[in-house]
């Protein structure tokens, strides 16, 4: 995800590291850089002017040029400011305090709106709620079929108001929810922000259900439009919130952080898929780390929370803080990887993000990773330092691999434990418990 | 309406914070307004970039030059002739099934016998909006049902009488984010298959939504990768999206523009034109 905004940032501030001294121009070199990356990232070009007009005056006007480590404070303010650029942590998803609470779901055509109405229900299921959920599109062919059909396979409850009265059928939806949930979520037809009569239409609905939170549904391939759209609807009162659909699709998606810039209003979640499960929490925090390769060990910890052991995780995470973290444990972990996401996602909530040399793994490579190591002594595994030539080439035959292929796996490993004595154990003590995954 | 009409109503901007943003930052010297106008319309900073250079060197500055350079670099490729079978491929929701509507709607008037395959077996309700839309329109269809094979449905769909009986045969497909190997394989296949029932003459046409912006880019370089497409549709034009991005994908990759959505209506999607789609990208607001 953003992996290449990421790359691209990185490799500008790459300009900045270890440097002793900068002067101006050097600056300026490395912002224009950084201009060029958020651009190509689809960030709104007048959102980019704004940020590196920012920047400038922050990095040249005070003292950061004459400081001892200027690169690194040159670092840390791209960093602060992308942060507060991207909306600072997660913000959650409000509840009415008393009775039904209701949620709208807007947006431009084909945005995702009807796949994150359920999305959305099934989220606020899985918070102890009962969510009903509703559609208001009478305009695309098939769209109320679509929901009450994706409703079905989530195993959330749909009802569809009968007529054709947009406002009518809001109205009876509403009050049919109050009998039997505490939340509603309202799917809407696609529409332009330019098309004055639907975004009428949208007003109103507003006004006879009074939504707990108006949700715009935005494409995060959108490119320059992105802040044109966001910013009528919000002017309309029609967002309070933001999700970003399809960021599965990771390339860009820099309309994440030229949006809530604009509006002012939080993304609060974001698609990953078009499947139900695939939404996941916002956090902005967190995102800029990973853009700027921070790595997003939190997120990572949490994934891995979610999908392991108990008991096991503990175990292995005594081993990490002992750092005694074996090949029959990158064993044991490769096997249980694929709950965690593909490598390279995993790979890019490390710190170093995507730039991590020699560590560029294949998620098919894991089946000879399992291979290779299957094929060594258990005192190998404890010990690689023992493996020697002719050991590797055992190894190697007995695996049914290559030479190289063994070379390659030890390298990796003997990489990935350094990376890990490097992580000095603070997301490990931070209450969250373990750090449980193979790297 | 008009093209130039639907484009211009689309077009007017609403006056907004970003318009007093881009006030503001006017005043710069005329290459850095150039480049704003572009960057703007999603045309991409690769391509700004190439384009300003080009134009600089050829010695003259000014909005008319750019405006040639941009209707010769989308002129430069001729968009395939629609004959057979024609599969619409492209990432989720640009539009592909209200598009195959629109096209048969469109060739049909033309006097065209079409016939329409439905082989997005995945999404839910994806044959009940295609057959709404087919029935409405009163376009032959054969479409699969949620669940099925969509390489088999295609082959089924070609085979039968009505197919082979048609000038054009407009195929509908889930849609699909280029990063999702397993799907791309899926399509690479649907491809193939339609391929050897007609001998190899079936044209790829890829739907991109018009609000896309970068990411464009490195999704026709991985569909071109699987499934080789001659020509994109460019939908939701009616907004205020200007879809800039095609003049990189034609400055970059070769890739030609055929028709253009602007609305959501049965009528709402028009052929291609260089010059009116430049004007539009350079036209104020
Ligand atoms: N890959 C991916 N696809 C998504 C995601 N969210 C939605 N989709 C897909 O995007 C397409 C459009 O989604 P819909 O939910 O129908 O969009 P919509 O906004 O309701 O569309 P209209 O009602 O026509 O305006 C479908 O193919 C969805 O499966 C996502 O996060 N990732
Ligand atoms: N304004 C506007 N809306 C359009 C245009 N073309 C399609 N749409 C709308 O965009 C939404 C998505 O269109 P679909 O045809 O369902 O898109 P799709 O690519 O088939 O979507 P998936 O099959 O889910 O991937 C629908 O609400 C269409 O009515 C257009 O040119 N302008
Ligand atoms: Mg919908
Ligand atoms: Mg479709």
């Amino acid at each position: 995800m953003l992996a290449n905004l990421s790359e691209k940032l990185q490799k500008a501030l790459g300009l900045f590291r270890n440097r002793g001294r900068l002067s101006e121009a050097d600056v300026k070199k490395g912002l224009r850089e950084v201009k060029l990356a958020l651009l190509e990232a689809d960030v709104n070009y007048l959102v980019v002017k704004d940020f590196i007009s920012r920047l400038e005056q922050r990095c040249v006007g005070s003292d950061v040029l004459t400081s001892l480590t200027p690169g690194q404070q040159v670092i840390k303010i791209v960093r602060d400011e992308l942060t507060d650029l991207l909306g600072g942590q997660w913000q959650s998803l409000s509840i009415a305090e008393r009775g039904l609470s209701v949620y709208m779901m807007v947006g431009l055509q084909g945005s995702g709106k009807t796949t994150t109405t359920v999305k959305l229900a099934g989220y606020l299921a899985g918070q102890g709620k009962k969510p009903l959920v509703s559609s208001l599109d009478y305009q695309r062919p098939g769209a109320r079929e679509q929901l009450a059909q994706f409703a079905q396979g989530a195993g959330i409850d749909c009802h569809n108001p009968e007529g054709e009265d947009v406002i009518a059928g809001a109205k009876q939806v509403t009050a049919a929810a109050r009998a039997g949930y505490d939340c509603l979520v309202l799917d809407t037809a696609g529409r332009l922000h330019v098309d004055d009569e639907l975004m009428d239409e949208l007003d109103q609905v507003r006004q006879a259900v009074h939504p707990t939170e108006a949700i715009l549904v935005l494409d995060s391939m959108t490119g320059q439009d992105a802040v044109n759209v966001a910013e009528v609807f919000a002017k309309r009162s029609l967002v309070d919130s933001i999700i970003l659909t399809k960021l599965d699709s990771d390339t860009r998606g820099g309309a994440a952080l030229s949006v809530r810039s604009i509006t002012g209003c939080p993304v609060k979640f974001i698609g990953t898929g078009e499947k139900q499960d695939k939404l996941e929490k916002f956090h902005p925090d967190r995102m800029a780390s990973q853009i700027l390769g921070f790595g997003d060990v939190l997120t990572l910890v949490e994934k891995a929370e979610a999908s392991f052991d108990r008991g096991q995780a503990r175990e292995l995470e005594q081993k990490l803080r002992r750092q005694q973290f074996t090949l029959e444990d990158f064993r044991q972990q490769l096997r249980q990887f694929d709950k965690l996401g593909s490598m390279e996602q995993v790979l890019s909530m490390l710190p170093g993000g995507a730039k991590l040399d020699g560590l560029d793994f294949d998620q098919r490579e894991l089946a000879r990773y399992d291979a290779i190591i299957s094929s060594m002594t258990p005192g190998e595994r404890t010990n690689p330092q023992i493996i020697n030539g002719s050991r590797r080439k055992r190894i190697a035959a007995g695996s049914g691999t290559s030479l190289q292929q063994v070379n390659k796996l030890l390298k990796q490993f003997s990489a990935m434990q350094k990376m890990l004595r490097q992580l000095d154990g603070k997301a490990l003590k931070k209450g969250k418990t373990p750090f449980p995954f193979k790297i | 309406m008009q093209l130039s009409e639907r484009i211009t109503a689309g077009l007017a901007k609403t006056r907004n914070k970003l318009q007093m943003l881009l006030k503001s930052s006017q005043g710069g010297n005329l290459q850095e307004q150039l480049e704003e106008v572009l960057l703007l319309a999603d045309v991409g900073p690769k391509t700004t970039t190439e384009i300003i250079e080009k134009i600089s060197a050829a010695g003259q500055l000014d909005m008319e030059m750019l405006r040639d350079q941009l209707v010769a670099t989308l002129s430069r490729h001729q968009p395939p002739i629609l004959k057979g079978p024609v599969i619409l491929v492209g990432p989720n929701g640009s539009g592909k099934t209200t598009t195959v509507a629109k096209l048969g709607h469109l060739l049909s008037r033309q006097g065209k016998k079409v016939f329409v395959i439905g082989a997005d077996t995945f999404r839910a309700a994806a044959d009940s909006q295609l057959e709404k839309w087919c029935k409405r329109l009163e376009l032959n269809h054969f479409i699969g049902s949620r669940g099925a094979d969509p390489a088999s449905v295609v082959y089924d769909g070609l085979q039968s009488t009505a197919a082979r009986q048609a000038d054009v045969v407009l195929c509908d497909t889930a849609g699909r984010l280029q990063s999702n190997v397993n799907l791309m394989r899926e399509l690479e296949k649907i491809v193939r298959v339609a391929r050897k029932c007609w001998d190899g003459n079936i044209t790829v046409l890829m739907v991109l939504d018009g609000g896309t912006g970068q990411s464009a880019l490195e999704q026709v370089k991985i569909y071109r990768q699987f499934v080789c497409p001659e020509g994109l549709i460019v939908t939701k034009l009616d907004g205020t999206a200007k879809g800039g991005v095609v003049v990189a994908l034609a400055a970059e990759l070769g890739m030609p523009v055929c028709y253009l959505g602007v609305g959501e209506g049965a009528d709402d999607l028009v052929p291609f034109d260089p010059e009116i789609f430049v004007n539009s990208i350079l036209k104020e607001g």
